[in-house]
């Protein structure tokens, strides 16, 4: 059977072998930098528009900030790898990574003697936390989702979901500087809802932005 | 000759790794055997989600531009079948999404092309006024009233709703399920 237009195309397309635009080059590398990137931006906004609790020094050798600085740490790693997996075609995501952060959060309430109770420290503590954490992950958001771009994501909406994962992961790493909140029942509750919040974004700009 | 599918990841691997240092015919060879493949994987697809087979080479055509213009971007250190299979999923899934939301749209009309369609296609031309009476007649008293207003008084929904007292979705709901039910009265009338 002669299937005319396809044969044509080929025939094209063959004839543009070796002019590849550019080399290959590695998703990963790429995608530590923009972590990186994103970080700093989540840092500054934090700072910026929260500020760094007053009795920081002493309070980062506390157990509950080791606690949440694991916790939001192990859950921008896991998002990493899962950014990687979805900008690489036919990688397997691996999903069990999510165990980490959710391991450290258990083992947080678990072990933990609570400061505060589930809604914080002060009345507005909820919005805040949220806020800040949203408003943080929104540029590195941006970052990563460019950068997905220019790699070859086929799952666009997924993409950009562990993009808002790591993004959102790395706006409550940095909000560890501002919060006053120390127990490990508001930082599971709330943190991980505003990392859901971001990863939702992430899934509904994605499903746009990351088409190709 | 062997067959194509037998060892194709060695073979296209190589294929591919070679086209970047300028080997044609191999590449060549490797779009030919890959869109083999894709057109049996399309073909199946379409059958499956029921529609024609007659998009079968555009859409396999949208997958090689894909994994021609993406080609930098395998690690030629990596399996390359899950690669092609990845982006192929991808842009078949795509291609037959935008399709369908063309057929959506383009299978959308407004209630004037509607009233047209009806017009043209169902009022012989050797029946009078009385036959159409007969038929809207017979519409249950909602869509009766509808159909006269819109259809035959040229009122707009809008206006139709003002008139009648109905809420205006409503109006738009009667009118269409009217127009069908005549519609299918007129083809049975047909039939007989």
């Amino acid at each position: 059977m002669i299937h005319q237009p396809t044969d044509g195309l080929i025939q094209h397309l063959a004839r543009e072998a070796g002019g590849q635009p550019r080399p290959y080059r590695s998703l990963l590398p790429r995608l530590m930098l923009a972590t990186g990137a994103a970080l700093a931006l989540a840092i500054i906004v934090v700072i910026a528009s929260f500020g760094i609790r007053a009795d920081f020094i002493s309070h980062a050798t506390s157990s509950v900030y080791s606690f949440k600085l694991l916790a939001t740490a192990c859950a921008a790693f896991a998002g990493l790898i899962l950014v990687r997996g979805a900008g690489t075609p036919g990688i397997s995501m691996r999903w069990l990574m999510m165990a980490l952060p959710v391991v450290v959060l258990i083992a947080g309430m678990v072990w933990i003697d609570d400061a505060v109770s589930v809604v914080g420290a002060r009345s507005i503590s909820v919005p805040v936390c949220l806020a800040a954490i949203v408003l943080a992950a929104l540029p590195g958001l941006i970052l990563l989702l460019i950068t997905l771009r220019n790699a070859t994501p086929t799952r666009p909406a997924l993409a950009g979901s562990v993009a808002g994962l790591l993004a959102g992961s790395l706006g409550a790493l940095a909000y560890t500087l501002s919060c006053v909140n120390d127990g490990a029942l508001f930082v599971t509750v709330w943190y991980s809802l505003a990392v859901v919040i971001v990863s939702a974004l992430g899934a509904v700009v994605g499903r746009r932005a990351l088409t190709w | 000759m062997d067959e194509p599918v037998s060892t194709p990841e060695t073979t296209w691997a190589d294929a591919l790794r070679r086209e970047r240092a300028g080997d044609a015919s191999g590449y060549e060879v490797f779009l030919r055997e890959y869109s083999a493949v894709l057109r049996r994987v399309v073909r199946r697809h379409l059958a499956i989600v029921g529609l024609a087979s007659s998009d079968t080479e555009d859409v396999i055509q949208e997958v090689l531009i894909a994994i021609h213009s993406r080609r930098d971007q395998w690690d030629s250190s990596r399996p390359l079948l899950p690669w092609l299979a990845a982006i192929g999923r991808y842009k078949i899934i795509d291609a037959l999404r935008r399709r369908n939301t063309e057929l959506r749209i383009r299978s959308h009309l407004t209630d004037a092309q509607w009233l047209a369609l009806f017009q043209d296609e169902c009022t012989p031309p050797s029946e009078d006024a009385a036959q159409i009476e007969r038929m809207v007649s017979d519409l249950p008293p909602t869509e009766q009233t509808v159909i006269r207003k819109m259809g035959m008084e040229g009122l707009s929904p809008r206006q139709t709703a003002h008139t009648t007292g109905m809420k205006e979705g409503t109006v738009r709901v009667a009118f269409h399920r009217g127009l069908a039910r005549l519609l299918k009265r007129t083809q049975n009338g047909e039939n007989r």
